[in-house]
Parts: structure tokens; C-alpha cells; sequence
């Protein structure tokens, strides 16, 4: 290895000195086609490629060659030249027009020229996708496509991911986007078991992709991108090509490319907390307080009788006997996490002959988060290939197998005094500061009970629910399509797909027994089998030439999609022998979950449909597309299942069609379109006919007798229920100006969902609590503009500046005047609600009682007083989204940022409103001596002059009325930064490698909250709802995770 | 090439126009059973488990308003809001009525006269109970689905009216033969005490109106002449909880949520202890189980897992060492803590939660179906005393004889001031009896030491007749009458607030803690929040706290209760 190195230096200086010998100086100018000169262009030596330059403004340069050699030039943009060296030597460069050739993935996976398309789509090329810390896509695409809104719903590793594109057009159904791997729909929902108040958050079904398996995404965004995806991807699609899929365009050399990636999962940020009063009230010494209102700590620290110094536990623990117990700060909270750790391996061959191309993929993924017990292990395993049987028929196919399996402590609502049921977060960011949390022992030694400060032990150890409460989720999960085309001419083909996607979702939900909750144990599991398939015909016939000018290409097809759900599951309580978790260790089961829904549960669906789609173009410069599809469904009565809904797109390249816009040097691309476009949502299985509840074993008398009882549904079926409609209308410039250098491109869209399906709930009054209607109207409209300029490019570097700039605004219209409002997620106190008139999902609660100024109203005993009805007081959604992207590249290095800003929105913060309740951080680190006057008015108008000590003006206020809770959810975010080096391809040719990246990336690196109180360190991008269509509401829900890792890619 | 494009356009419409069909075969839901399959039986069960839940609520509720159990407050202005009477109003209309009008034709169909009996008569409880929360509420307009998804509401009094009408339908279907239901958590099917019961909730409607209604006064004559009322315990109406822990869990709701490991979560009034267990002697009697004036209910009535004061200090009970007594509590007035152990909430109290799980007084054997107080002073755990196997004391024949004294006292049937004497002393007798024998009924002994002779139940007697000897007026026996009455409701709070809205007795209750300006006390519900936000026709939300609403046999002064 040494004498080879040894000897390369030897031949690099003889050649350097070799060719010094014989040189000429070259001079010449460097134009486009139309005599401008290019200024950057770069000029090289062929043989000698680090003998170069480059050229000035006026386009001229100059350089020292071996004489008779080659030299090229070359400039961003244009295609190269090269010329025999002479003393004089110009060059005319042609522009290269990209943008007229780039190539998007539309519907159905047909690639089409981008030029051609009416509507925008978002293409994330897997620059953007690799060896990113991150195994969740969707968190990925976080900022990288306008229009795309992403929400984690924890920090927890494998937890669900919220997408919405365009805004929420709906108010009680699925806002999800439609997830199509490969050119077949596959589930991308969760499987929730119960409602977010047991903590069991299921996690997303994309979980189950290997991000390194995924060649590119595309977001369709508007329903005329949608139209032929039908009412699933009423709510956008995400298109993910895998490299099995895409493998069809590999031919010849064969590879292999191994990827690894190692990251620290931590936790992005935690409160800064007080270090001069510990737990209390009043600053009179309490240890065992859920509050942090007590004495101020001294030096020496004051000794008090030891948490475990009790009657109940001192033959558990005899040591703490009599034992004393500083009361000081312990700082344990940091403590309760750990550092975790993503590994991720991902293998891929591919290769192929003359008409046989195959693509394998093998990954493995291990993120432990940052907490013990959170964890995903996944291996995915996927190969797909295309093989050209005749002249007539290819077939293609891929199949993806994946395992995926979360685990994850439950982390169900809090409000500052525990949780509704077993949380890893309810209690533990409140943590009084003379508490430690981690120095004292969490589990009783005799019985394996918890153990805690709290002297009943009414508050269940955050550790020992690290240790004991599990929440998991294991997916098995195959996703395949099987391709068939036959090219009945030349332009004309016939494709049969079959594609299907599989998973067997085993959940379980337990806590040993000893905790607060479920003292006696507690296990529920259940295993879910999900099937979607789907059969699709389809023809196409293109370029048909109509006239000389006029082209036409045409598609049609049918398409079939069944839907099958199926589950069963059962709770057990009364564990017998502590650890075990298994139903045959509990004395008590039953076929009802917590939240008293039925865990044997069957839905089918299926839909029908029909669609053609027919694009004119005129000269390569107007394209005009007409598409429709109708759609039959089988959750509505036959007289409303079928639905027809059309849609138009014209787009106009004005820089092809008009002479005088065409070789300008400073406008190079310019597209317009415009679109019209309609879709359908339809509601859910089972909601036209009436049925009968059941329910057994409701109660047991004592002499043993089991009541089993019969009821009317509170679900009021209705049987005229319609398919709802949306429309949508945008309109598009996209451009590449200033050389290309700057690209802009700016899309406008209003979309209205009318009549929607609508959950309307009901006065109980009228004996049932909610039926499905037809009612509603919610419009979203806004902009998504994309800049990228290019600031430096030549031959070494390229630094390219990216913003992606989205607002939408959204209006609620024609709900009925009887419905009043609708309350869609969250509680009534705080929740989302559709109100007419108001943006999607504002929040209402109790909020404090104003007088007609405006001001708070205060009681006589010195408190807030709540309003007597819910209020709004709060609107979930932001101004405007920002997104920065610079990305710098320098030969084989690049370096990308980027950095998130969210201008407005408001969030209920259940974590900040308890902190500041309990007085636990640095906010509220104050003198606590002093009497407190809350700004306000007495009921009588005069101003409040009521003294309250600092305990009650927080403690009552700020576990006031919920609006207490409320904040401005602004944020900016450094949500991604990277740096990779490419290794150049010449030292790699005496290697086996083909080539080899190693990078450094970090993800949610630092973020910064400017309207919260200083010391919370609160992260506003989360939802505690679980993957649903609230957005605003937190309660409890822990920090956001921050990843910082390596990786490292090569191919043989 | 034509012929192509014919054949698949063809192709793609007959697929299309196939597959249609076969979708219809999907819109039945495959997990739950059709209409058609309704079983009276199991419709009962659902309105008889609904009713308990009902009844429980409002009890809750009531007792906490008239200081049995512990009532957060500060002001009653702040201590409900609308969200708080969602379950009233659910349980109410979509568990019991609609349930119960589903019940009633079927059952009428299938000569199920029993079941159609107990629909009817616990609709007329529940129409009743909403009215006395809520005032005018939908009723004739009710659970009638989308036929009206915006019922208007209805006289109060206009209901009360059809309420006695549905008690004597349910008499008539009582009356009538008919098997029996397979469940009948109340009676065991036993019709003779469906009616009985039916003609006292017709005398409870009737003595509820009897201050703005003439006419009532005659009828209650008349029922009482009649007798046909729950007079003995066997008559009472009582639901009864099991002991099963989980799947179902069937407890006494205030045993589930006591005797568990993490001791008890609730608090139980301050005052009402003190009224029990230290009014009648000046100080509290818990020492000498069998003293001259001990309440024989006292150990039955509370569990104390502390006998003294020694766990009592600034952390577990804060207002021991730390606040001073509010200015409007007189000196006999029980401030923070009762007395050898018995540890409890005074009235508004809002403050944090202490770790006092396992040294508050909580429930005991009556009627939680919790543990007998026998100086254990041990903590609650799981599976102690009458292990939850509780009852809803929705009308004891002591109530009966609590009413005859009342009607009796202020004149609606005659004997004045001596028969009122006789129905309180039967009422006091029946109350003790029904309350200390129950322990027995759910399994739990009392030794000699602590159950009461009939020396101490006579002696409790006579200290309550000598009270109401001494008391000058026919009113001030009404106190006397009244104060027994809540006394002997413990469980109950429904009629607890009823009666203390309709007569403002006891006289002397616990003033708020910390707010010396509480507002006006509540004597109606706030309207539930999912009636107001989803109704149209819903009248205007009413302010706690700063008006009066009043039930409409409320005719007493604004400031007549607080």
C-alpha cells in the first residue's frame, strides 16, 4: 500500500513536470448562441484537468495548454464545447434547456414533461431522502415540498406523523394524503385502537418504508393532479418510487451500494427549572406536593423526613427508617432520559442484461429514542424487476416485505395533576425540584409495586412506568404490484396492474401490576389484518396527430380497490404473577377496550371506477388536458353511490411559443397554467343502516348474575347520505430566469369541499349523539411559491438558496344554522371546531370572563372568573410557513442547511400552562413573598386591588379557565443540517468502490419559541391528538427528539 | 384498430355496471346485530344500569351542593360549568328514554308487563330528576331523532304532570299478569313492590310541588290514607352494586373509587361529619363507641383510617397549621378538621390535593358497601369490608316516614306537631335499623363493642325528640324534621337538594371557606353544554352564581339558601 502511494507521487510530479515543457498560451471568448458572453464559464486542458479557468465578464480568458491538446468549456447551464488548442480559440456554448426536458411522475406513475402538466407537483429526489438520521419519510419531507404541512405527534421514536396538504378541507373525515408505493394505494393511516386519552398513539403505516429504499417522492398537491387517484387522493397523493420499482431503467452495469447510518436520538430541549423553591405551597415545605410552591431552599440544605420514611414501606425499604432527606434542587428531570441511538444498514444490488433488469433491497433499522422502553426495530427486504418478454409484452413487478416493531411507554393526555390513564410523560416535566426523581428508588422490592414521594403513592413513578407500561405495535406487512403491458402498436398499450398491500398488525397495551393505574395489572392485544387490493386495466394510446400542429394522447382504464379490515382483541385485568404478560396470567378478560368499543371488528369496502383522461398539445407550447372519473361506492345506498367528477388543465410555455421571448439572456423558461379540478370524499363504512348495540358482561351482580345488555345506537344512521364534492381551482407560473440562475415559481389554488360528510353531533335530547350528514363547506385557499437562486456556480462550486414560502387560509361556511358548530377533535374544553365564518379548527374552551373593555373579571376571593360558555380563544393555524434551504457544494463536498419558520397559529399548551401552575421553572423563580394583585376588574367594576399570594395568583390562575393554556405557536428551526463528502471518482479507480459518501447530518438541531415564557424551552410543532385532523392542542407530550449522526455510502 | 377501442370501451362499462351490483352486499354492518333483533330483557338492562348511572350523577352532585360530600367551589359562580352536566343530560335522554320508549311497544307486544312497568317508571324518575336539575327541558319533543333534532323545551310542571301519569301507567301494567323480566335489579319482578314504589314517587312528586300547588295537598292525604307506600325495608328502593372488580367492574362507584391502593380519592364534608359524629354532643363522639349521644349510624356512615390527629400536619392538611378560621365561620362552626380523625373538606375548598389518600375519612359500609368503622384505623386497600357490594338509596321506607312527618308538621294531613313526632321517631328508627342492619346484608360483622343496642338507638331517639320538643314553632320542628331528614340521606344527595332548595333546611350549613362572597347558591343546573352548543331552540344559558333560577316548586326567596 505504501510503495503504491509512494509511486503515484512519483508519477504525478513527472507529469506535472512534463507537462510544463511544452506549452502555448491560448486566448478566447466564451458566447452563447446568441453572442452573449458567458461570464463563469469555466476553460480546461482535457488531459490535464486541474489546468483551468475561468472566464471574465466580457467573457474572454486565458490559459497555458501543452500545445495541440483539447480543451473544453464548460458552463453551468449550457452544453460543453471542446476545440483543438489553438493560440486564438472561441467558443459559442448552447444553451441546455433543462426545463424543458425535466420529466415529473404524475398519476399512475406515467412520466410526463413537466412542461405539459396544468398543476404543480413536488418531486424530493433522494439527495433529500438518504442517510438522513430520520427512519420516518414523512418527517423528511418536512419543509422540502410548499403546500405540505408535516406535524410530529411526539418525539418518541415511531410516532404517528400528521401530513396535510393544502390546508384541512375536512372536517370530520380523513385528512390524510393517499400513499401510493410504486403505483399502488397502500394504507398510510394507523390503527388506532382507542381515543388519545388512553395513550396509546398508534404509529403511521408509512412508518413501514426504508427511506433508503426510496428512489424519489412526489407530492401531488391538487385534485387535478388527483383526479385519476379518484376520492383517495382527494387529500393529495405521495407518490414513493422505491429502487425496486424504478430499477426498469438500469441496464448493463451491475452494483451493489451499501449505506449505513449511525445517529444520537436525544431530546430537543427541556424546561429550565427554578432552583431557589422546591415542593410546597405557600413557601411552607411540602415535599410530597404534586406543587413546587414551597420553602426556599437553604445551605446547608434543610433535612426532612425521607419520602420513604413511612408506615407502609418500611419493610421495604427499613434503611429509610428515620432516614432524613435534603430538601435542595436535584436537577433529576435531564436524568429521566437517555441518549439514543438510530442505526440503519441498507444493502441494495442491482443490475441486469439486455432486457432483464432487478433491483434487491435489504435494510435494517434500529432507533432506540430517547427514553428507556421507546424503541423501533424494522427490516424491510423488498426486490422488484422488469423483464421484456417479447416485442410486445414487459412485465414488471416489485414486492416489498417489512417488519416493523415500536415500542413505546403509553403517554396518554395530562393535565398537570396526572394523566386519564398510564403516561410516561403525565407527571415527569412537572417534577417538583427538590424531588429526585432518579436518586430514589422506584420500585418496592418486596412486591415489585411502585414507589414514589407522594405519601399515598397516589402518583405513579415515571420510572417505574418506563419499566412496566408498554405500548407496542408490530407490523408484518407485504406490499407487491404485478405489471403486465402489452404494445398492441407502436404508442398504443394495454397494462393490467394487480397490486396489493398485506400487514398483520399485532398491538399490545399493558402495565404490570403495583402501578397507580391499573394497580391490578392490565394487558390488552389485539392483532389487526388489513388488505387492500387493487386491479387496474388501463389504455393508452399517444401521439396522435390530429393535424400537423395538434397532438393527442389518450388513457383510460378501470380500477377496483377492496378494502378489508378485520381484527380481534381482548383486555385482561388482575395480573397473578407480576411480569408476565400474557392473558392466561390474568383472572378477568373481555372483548371490550378501555374506552368500551368493541375489539371484534370487521369492515369491507370497495370502490369502483372508471376514468379516462385525454391531452391535446398544440406545437409542444399549450397542452390542454381533460380528464374524469367515476366512481361507484360501497358505503352508500345505490342511489347515491355513483359519482362523476371531471377536470381540466391547460398549461402555456409562452418562451417556446413567442420568437421574441426565446435565447433571452435574462428569461429563459417561463410556463403559465391554470386548472380546474373536482373530486369526491365518501364517508366511511356502515353509516346508512341502522343497527343494534350490543354489549355483555355490562354488570355482575352479587349474587353473580351477568347483565348482558341490548341498545339503540347514539349513532344515527342516515340512508340518504351523499358523496361530498370538492373543487378546486389554481393557477401556476414556474420560471427559470437570470441564466436559470433564479427559478421561481408561484401557485395559487382554492379548493372548496361542499356539502361535506359531516359528523354532526346531536342535542342528546333527541336520543341519539351524532349522525353523518351532508353539510358544510370549508375553503382553503392559498400560495405555495418556491425561490432558488443560484448564487455561485462554477465549475467547484455551487451554492443554491432555496425558499419555500406557503400560506393557506381556510373558511368554514354553511354549516346549518341547527348544528350551531362542530366540535371534531380535541375535548369540548379545549378542541377544534368548525364555525362558520371562522378558519378550520379554531379553539374553544373556558376562558377568563371579560367586562366590556376587555379586561379579566376577578372574584371575590381574588381569582379569575371563567366564562359561562366556551369561547373562542384560539386559531391553530399559522400565518405563513417559511422554509430556507442552502445548499453549498464544493467538488465532493456539500453542505446543506435548513431552517423552518412558522409565523403564527396558536397552541393550547397543557406543559406550559403546568408549569407555570406549579411553579417548577425559572419563569417563576421570583420573589414569592410578595402579595400578588391580578391585573382585572371586581365584579363591581372597580379595579381589583384583592392581595393573593404568588401560589394562588398561578396555581388557581393558571389551572384557571383552559384559556390559561393558550400561546403563539411562532417558531423558526434549524430542522435539518448536512455535510457530505463525495469521494472524486479518480481515487476511487484503483479501488473496488464505485463510489463512497460519508456524511454528518442533524435534524431539529435548535429551535426557538420567542412568545413562550422564556424557561419552558417549549416545542409548538406538536400534536397530543395522535395522527388525526387537530392541530393546537398539547397536553403533556414530552419533548421533540433531535438527531445528530453519520453515515457512510459506497458502491461496488 | 376501431374494433379494438369498440371491444374495450364495452369491456370497461359491463365490468363497471357488474360490480355495482355486488356492492350492495356491503352496506349491512357485519358487527353489530339489525333492529329487528331487539330483546326486551336486554333493553331493561340497559335502562336499568343507565338509571343507576343517572341517579348516582345527580347524587353526587346534590350531596356535594349541601356539604355531604366535598365541593371544590370557590364561589358558585366557578364551581360548574356547562361541560360537567354532559353526563346527566346523555344517560338521561339516550340511555333511559330512548331505550325505554324502544322497550315499552315491545314489550307491550309481547305481553311483557313488568318490563313496560319499570320503562315507564323509571322514564317518569328520570323526566323528573332533569326537571328538578335543569328546569324546562324537551320532553315532548324528545328522542325523536331526525325527526326533530331541535326539541323545544317543555313546561317543568307540565312534566311532572305526565311523570304521575307514567307512574299510574305503570301501575296498570304492574297490575296486569305477565312474566316476569330476567332482570330485576330492584324488586326481583316482584310487581307488588313496583307499585308500591310507584305510589311513593308519586307522593315524593306531589310534597316536591306542595308550596305552589294547592291541589297536591289532597292527594298527598290521599296516599298516605291509602298506605300503599315503602314503609319497610324490603320495599326500599335500593339499586344494588356487586362486588366484581373488573370486566364488569359492578362496585358501589364511591367504594371503586375509595378502597383502592392509592387510598381514597375523595373527600367527604367537613360539615356533614361534624353533623353526624359532633353537633349533638358539642365535640365529637367517636370515642365512646356507645355514649349517650353517638349517632348509631356514625361507624357505618364513615371509615376513618385515622383515629386521631396525628398524621395531621402541614403537608397532608394544610389548613391545620397554615390558614387562619375564614371571618364568617362562627366558633362552633367546624373549620379544617373535624376530630379524632375524622378528616375531610370544608365547603369550597379549591386548594391543591395533599398526599392524603391514606389518612382521609372515607365512605363506610352504608352505603358504599364499604368498611365498618371498628377503630381500625387501618388504611383502604382493595377487597375491604363489603367489598363495594353497595346500594343506591333511591328511596328507603325512612324517607317515607320522613315525608309523612313533613306533611304532617305543616298541616297537609292532620295530627299536627304529636303525629309529626310519631312519623319522625318511626323515621329515625326505620334509618337506624336500615343502615346498621346492612352491614350484615354484605357480609360484614360488628362487634358488641361498636354495634348499637337498642339502649343507644333509644338514647339517640329521645336526644332528637327532646331537640324537637324544645323547638318553639311548628316551623322550627320542620328544621328539626328536616335536619334528621338529611342526616338520614346520606347517599342520597338528590333528595338532599331537593329538600334543601324546597324547605332551606338544615339551617346552619358550612359557609364557603375561602370566598366570603360565594354568590348565590345554585338552584339550578347549569344547561349542559352538548344541549346549548347543539340545540337551536335551547333557551339561554344561565349564569351561576350572579342569578337565581329556581325549579318551578322553588317559590322561595333569592337569597333563601347558601
Amino acid at each position: 500500500m505504501r510503495k503504491k502511494l509512494l509511486l503515484s507521487f512519483f508519477v504525478a510530479i513527472f507529469s506535472f513536470t512534463a507537462t510544463i515543457a511544452q506549452n502555448i498560451t491560448v486566448t478566447g471568448k466564451v458566447t452563447d448562441d446568441k453572442n452573449v458572453p458567458i461570464e463563469g464559464a469555466v476553460v480546461t486542458e482535457k488531459a490535464q484537468t486541474n489546468n483551468r479557468t475561468i472566464t471574465d465578464a466580457s467573457g474572454t480568458y486565458r490559459i497555458s495548454v501543452k500545445a495541440g491538446s483539447i480543451i473544453t468549456a464548460t458552463s453551468v447551464g449550457f452544453e460543453s464545447k471542446q476545440a483543438t488548442a489553438q493560440s486564438t480559440t472561441n467558443f459559442t456554448l448552447k444553451a441546455l434547456r433543462e426545463e424543458l426536458t425535466e420529466v415529473v411522475v404524475t398519476a399512475l406513475g406515467i412520466k410526463k414533461e413537466k412542461k405539459a402538466l396544468g398543476y404543480a407537483v413536488s418531486t424530493i429526489g433522494k439527495k433529500d431522502l438518504e442517510l438522513k438520521p430520520e427512519i420516518d419519510v414523512a418527517r423528511i419531507l418536512n419543509g422540502k415540498a410548499p403546500g405540505v404541512n408535516i406535524l410530529n405527534t411526539s418525539g418518541l421514536a415511531g410516532s404517528g406523523t400528521n401530513v396535510i396538504i393544502r390546508g384541512l378541507s375536512t372536517i370530520s373525515g380523513n385528512a390524510q394524503p393517499l400513499w401510493v408505493l410504486d403505483g399502488v394505494p397502500i394504507d398510510g393511516g394507523t390503527n388506532q385502537q382507542t381515543s388519545f386519552v388512553y395513550g396509546n398513539n398508534a404509529p403511521s403505516r408509512f412508518l413501514d418504508l426504508d427511506v433508503n429504499n426510496i428512489e424519489s417522492i412526489d407530492v401531488l398537491k391538487g385534485l387535478s393532479a388527483t383526479v385519476l387517484y379518484g376520492e383517495g387522493g382527494s387529500n393529495g397523493v405521495i407518490l414513493v418510487t422505491t429502487k425496486n420499482q424504478s430499477s426498469g431503467a438500469v441496464k448493463g452495469k451491475s452494483s451493489v451500494t451499501v449505506a449505513q447510518t449511525y445517529s444520537v436520538n436525544q431530546f430537543a430541549n427541556l424546561p429550565e427549572y427554578n432552583t431557589s423553591y422546591g415542593g410546597g405551597f405557600d413557601l411552607s415545605l411540602g415535599l410530597a406536593f404534586y406543587s413546587n410552591w414551597g420553602a426556599k431552599f437553604t445551605d446547608p440544605p434543610t433535612e426532612v423526613q425521607h419520602p420513604y420514611d413511612r408506615a407502609a414501606l418500611n419493610a421495604a425499604f427499613p434503611e429509610f427508617k428515620g432516614a432524613k432527606y435534603p430538601y435542595k434542587f436535584y436537577n433529576s428531570v435531564p436524568r429521566f432520559f437517555r441518549d439514543g441511538s438510530t442505526k440503519n444498514t441498507s444493502v441494495n444490488f442491482k443490475g441486469g442484461s439486455k432486457d432483464v433488469s432487478y433491483n434487491v433491497n435489504f435494510g435494517y433499522t434500529d432507533d432506540q429514542g430517547f427514553v428507556t422502553g421507546n424503541g423501533v426495530i424494522k427490516s424491510n427486504i423488498g426486490m422488484g424487476g422488469t423483464a421484456k418478454l417479447s416485442n410486445k409484452i414487459t412485465i414488471s413487478g416489485s414486492l416489498n416485505n417489512s417488519n416493523t416493531n415500536v415500542n413505546s411507554p403509553p403517554t396518554s393526555p395530562s393535565f398537570g395533576s396526572g394523566s386519564s390513564a398510564p403516561s410516561l410523560y403525565g407527571d415527569v416535566m412537572y417534577t417538583p425540584t427538590a424531588v429526585d426523581l432518579i436518586g430514589l428508588p422506584w420500585e418496592n422490592p418486596i412486591d415489585r409495586s411502585h414507589v414514589y414521594y407522594r405519601a399515598n403513592n397516589g402518583m405513579q413513578n415515571p420510572t417505574w412506568t418506563l419499566h412496566n407500561a408498554f405500548n407496542q405495535d408490530k407490523t408484518s406487512r407485504t406490499i407487491g404490484n404485478v405489471r403486465a403491458k402489452y404494445d398492441i402498436k407502436k404508442d398504443f398499450f394495454l397494462t393490467y396492474t394487480y397490486g396489493f398491500d398485506n400487514y398483520t398488525n399485532d398491538q399490545m397495551y399493558a402495565q404490570n401490576k403495583g402501578g397507580s393505574y391499573y394497580p391490578r395489572g392490565f394487558l390488552r392485544t389485539s392483532t389487526a389484518y388489513n388488505s387492500t387490493l387493487n386491479h387496474e386495466i388501463n389504455a393508452a394510446y399517444s401521439n396522435i396527430a390530429i393535424t400537423k400542429d395538434i397532438n393527442f394522447d389518450i388513457l383510460g382504464g378501470v380500477v377496483s380497490k377492496e378494502v378489508l379490515f378485520k381484527q380481534f382483541g381482548v383486555k385482561s385485568e388482575e395480573q397473578l404473577v407480576f411480569g408476565l404478560l400474557d392473558h392466561s396470567n390474568f383472572v378477568t378478560h373481555d372483548i371490550v377496550n378501555e374506552g368500551g368499543g368493541d375489539m371484534d371488528y370487521q369492515s369491507q369496502q370497495q370502490t369502483l371506477a372508471a376514468y379516462a383522461q385525454g391531452v391535446f398539445d398544440y406545437k409542444k407550447y399549450v397542452y390542454l388536458t381533460l380528464s374524469g372519473r367515476n366512481s361507484w361506492s360501497s358505503t352508500l345506498e345505490a342511489e347515491n353511490r355513483s359519482i362523476l367528477y371531471p377536470s381540466a388543465n391547460v398549461s402555456f410555455i409562452p418562451t417556446e411559443a413567442f420568437t421574441f421571448l426565446q435565447n433571452k439572456k435574462n428569461i429563459n423558461y417561463l410556463k403559465l397554467s391554470g386548472s380546474y379540478a373536482t373530486s369526491a370524499r365518501f364517508p366511511g363504512p356502515y353509516r346508512t343502516r341502522a343497527a343494534l348495540d350490543l354489549s355483555t358482561r355490562r354488570f355482575q351482580t352479587v349474587a353473580g348474575t351477568i347483565l348482558n345488555s341490548n341498545s339503540i345506537s347514539n349513532f344515527l344512521p342516515n340512508s340518504a347520505l351523499k358523496a361530498e364534492l370538492l373543487k378546486e381551482a389554481e393557477f401556476g407560473i414556474e420560471s427559470k430566469l437570470f441564466q436559470s440562475r433564479l427559478s421561481l415559481d408561484v401557485h395559487y389554488y382554492n379548493r372548496t369541499a361542499q356539502n361535506q360528510i359531516l359528523t354532526s353531533l346531536l342535542d342528546p335530547s333527541t336520543g341519539f349523539t351524532a349522525q353523518q350528514i351532508n353539510a358544510g363547506d370549508v375553503n382553503n385557499k392559498g400560495f405555495e411559491v418556491q425561490i432558488a437562486y443560484k448564487i455561485i456556480r462554477n465549475k467547484d462550486w455551487l451554492w443554491e438558496v432555496t425558499a419555500n414560502w406557503t400560506r393557506n387560509r381556510s373558511m368554514v361556511s354553511n354549516i346549518p344554522t341547527e348544528l350551531k358548530e362542530i366540535n371534531y377533535a380535541g375535548y369540548s374544553s379545549p378542541g377544534n371546531y368548525a364555525i362558520n365564518g371562522m378558519p378550520m379548527g379554531v379553539i374553544k374552551a373556558y376562558g377568563f370572563k371579560r367586562d366590556a373593555n376587555g379586561v379579566r373579571i376577578v372574584n371575590s376571593g381574588g381569582d379569575y372568573i371563567y366564562t359561562d360558555d366556551l369561547v373562542i380563544v384560539g386559531d391553530p393555524n399559522a400565518n405563513y410557513q417559511l422554509t430556507g434551504i442552502s445548499s453549498l457544494t464544493y467538488k465532493g463536498f456539500s453542505f446543506r442547511m435548513q431552517i423552518n419558520y412558522t409565523d403564527g397559529g396558536d397552541i393550547y399548551s397543557g406543559t406550559t400552562r403546568s408549569l407555570l401552575a406549579r411553579g417548577v421553572t425559572k419563569d417563576t423563580e421570583f420573589d414569592r413573598a410578595a402579595p400578588y394583585i391580578l391585573p382585572g376588574v371586581k365584579e363591581d367594576g372597580s379595579v381589583n386591588n384583592q392581595q393573593v399570594s404568588a401560589t394562588q395568583a398561578y396555581f388557581n390562575n393558571m389551572f384557571g379557565p383552559d384559556e390559561s393554556g393558550m400561546f403563539d405557536a411562532t417558531v423558526v428551526r434549524i430542522s435539518d443540517m448536512s455535510l457530505s463528502y463525495a469521494l472524486p471518482e479518480k481515487m476511487l479507480s484503483k479501488t473496488p468502490f464505485g463510489s463512497l459518501t460519508v456524511s454528518a447530518n442533524g435534524s431539529n438541531l435548535w429551535y426557538y419559541a420567542p412568545n413562550f415564557p422564556k424557561y419552558v424551552n417549549f416545542d409548538p410543532e406538536v400534536s397530543s391528538l395522535g395522527v388525526s385532523s387537530g392541530k393546537g392542542l398539547e397536553f403533556i407530550n414530552g419533548p421533540s427528539a433531535r438527531r445528530m449522526g453519520v453515515s457512510l455510502r459506497v458502491t461496488f | 384498430m376501431k374494433f379494438i377501442k369498440i371491444i374495450l370501451v364495452t369491456t370497461l362499462f359491463t365490468t363497471a355496471v357488474a360490480c355495482n351490483k355486488q356492492l350492495d352486499g356491503l352496506l349491512d354492518n357485519p358487527n353489530s346485530p339489525s333492529l329487528s333483533t331487539a330483546d326486551v330483557d336486554l333493553l331493561l338492562n340497559t335502562v336499568q344500569l343507565s338509571f343507576s348511572y343517572l341517579f348516582d350523577d345527580a347524587s353526587n352532585t346534590g350531596g356535594q351542593l349541601t356539604r355531604q360530600q366535598t365541593w371544590f367551589g370557590p364561589t358558585y359562580s366557578s364551581a360548574y360549568n356547562p361541560g360537567s352536566f354532559n353526563g346527566l343530560w346523555n344517560t338521561g335522554y339516550t340511555s333511559i328514554l330512548k331505550n325505554a320508549n324502544a322497550l315499552i311497544p315491545l314489550a307491550q307486544a309481547q305481553k311483557r308487563y313488568t318490563a313496560s312497568g319499570m320503562a315507564k317508571f323509571m322514564k317518569a324518575y328520570t323526566i323528573t330528576l332533569l326537571v328538578d336539575a335543569f328546569g324546562d327541558i324537551p320532553y315532548s319533543e324528545a328522542v325523536l331523532g331526525v325527526a326533530n333534532p331541535n326539541p323545544k323545551t317543555d313546561a317543568s310542571a307540565k312534566i311532572y304532570e305526565q311523570a304521575i301519569l307514567l307512574y299510574d301507567d305503570a301501575i296498570k301494567d304492574f297490575s296486569t299478569a305477565g312474566a316476569a323480566p330476567a332482570n330485576d335489579v330492584f324488586y326481583g319482578g316482584n310487581t307488588a313492590k313496583w307499585i308500591t314504589a310507584s305510589k311513593t314517587m308519586k307522593l315524593k312528586l306531589l310534597m316536591q310541588t306542595r308550596k305552589v300547588d294547592a291541589t297536591s295537598h289532597a292527594k298527598i292525604a290521599a296516599l298516605i290514607t291509602a298506605g300503599d307506600l315503602i314503609k319497610t325495608i324490603s320495599g326500599d328502593l335500593n339499586f344494588k352494586y356487586g362486588t366484581n372488580i373488573t370486566s364488569p367492574d359492578s362496585r358501589h362507584p364511591d367504594y371503586a373509587g375509595n378502597y383502592g391502593p392509592n387510598g381514597a380519592g375523595e373527600y367527604l364534608g367537613d360539615w356533614f361529619m361534624w353533623a353526624v359524629a359532633a353537633e349533638k354532643s358539642g365535640s365529637v363522639t367517636a370515642v365512646n363507641p356507645k355514649g349517650p349521644t353517638v349517632d348509631p349510624r356514625q361507624r357505618y356512615y364513615f371509615y376513618r383510617q385515622n383515629t386521631n390527629g396525628a398524621n395531621v400536619n402541614e403537608v397532608t392538611l394544610f389548613c391545620s397549621t397554615n390558614l387562619q378560621r375564614p371571618p364568617n365561620y362562627t366558633a362552633e362552626m367546624p373549620y379544617c378538621y373535624v376530630g379524632a380523625g375524622y378528616w375531610g373538606r370544608d365547603h369550597g375548598d379549591n386548594g391543591g390535593t395533599p398526599p392524603d389518600g391514606q389518612f382521609k375519612t372515607t365512605w363506610g359500609v352504608y352505603p358504599a358497601g364499604g368498611e365498618v368503622d371498628q377503630n381500625q384505623a387501618a388504611g383502604v386497600k382493595l377487597e375491604m369490608g363489603g367489598k363495594g357490594a353497595g346500594i343506591l338509596p333511591i328511596w328507603n321506607s325512612e324517607f317515607t316516614y320522613f315525608v309523612h312527618a313533613e306533611a304532617a308538621i305543616v298541616g297537609i294531613i292532620p295530627g299536627g306537631a304529636a303525629q309529626a313526632k310519631t312519623f319522625l321517631t318511626a323515621a329515625l328508627k326505620a334509618s337506624i335499623a336500615k343502615v346498621t342492619g346492612f352491614a350484615a346484608t354484605v357480609g360484614v360483622s360488628v362487634s358488641a363493642t361498636f354495634a348499637p343496642t337498642t339502649a343507644t338507638i333509644d338514647n339517640y331517639v329521645s336526644l332528637v325528640m327532646a331537640e324537637y320538643d324544645a323547638a318553639a314553632t311548628n316551623e322550627d320542628k320542620l328544621a328539626v324534621i328536616m335536619k334528621e331528614y338529611y342526616l338520614a340521606l346520606w347517599g342520597n344527595g338528590w333528595e338532599a337538594y331537593n329538600n334543601y332548595r324546597l324547605t332551606g333546611y338544615p339551617k346552619n350549613m358550612q359557609p364557603t371557606v375561602f370566598a366570603t362572597n360565594p354568590g348565590l347558591f345554585v338552584r339550578l343546573f347549569q344547561y349542559p353544554q352538548d344541549y346549548v352548543g347543539r340545540n337551536l331552540n335551547a333557551p339561554k344559558q344561565r349564569a351561576l352564581g350572579t342569578a337565581v333560577s329556581k325549579a318551578f316548586w322553588d317559590n322561595n326567596p333569592d337569597n333563601f339558601i347558601k
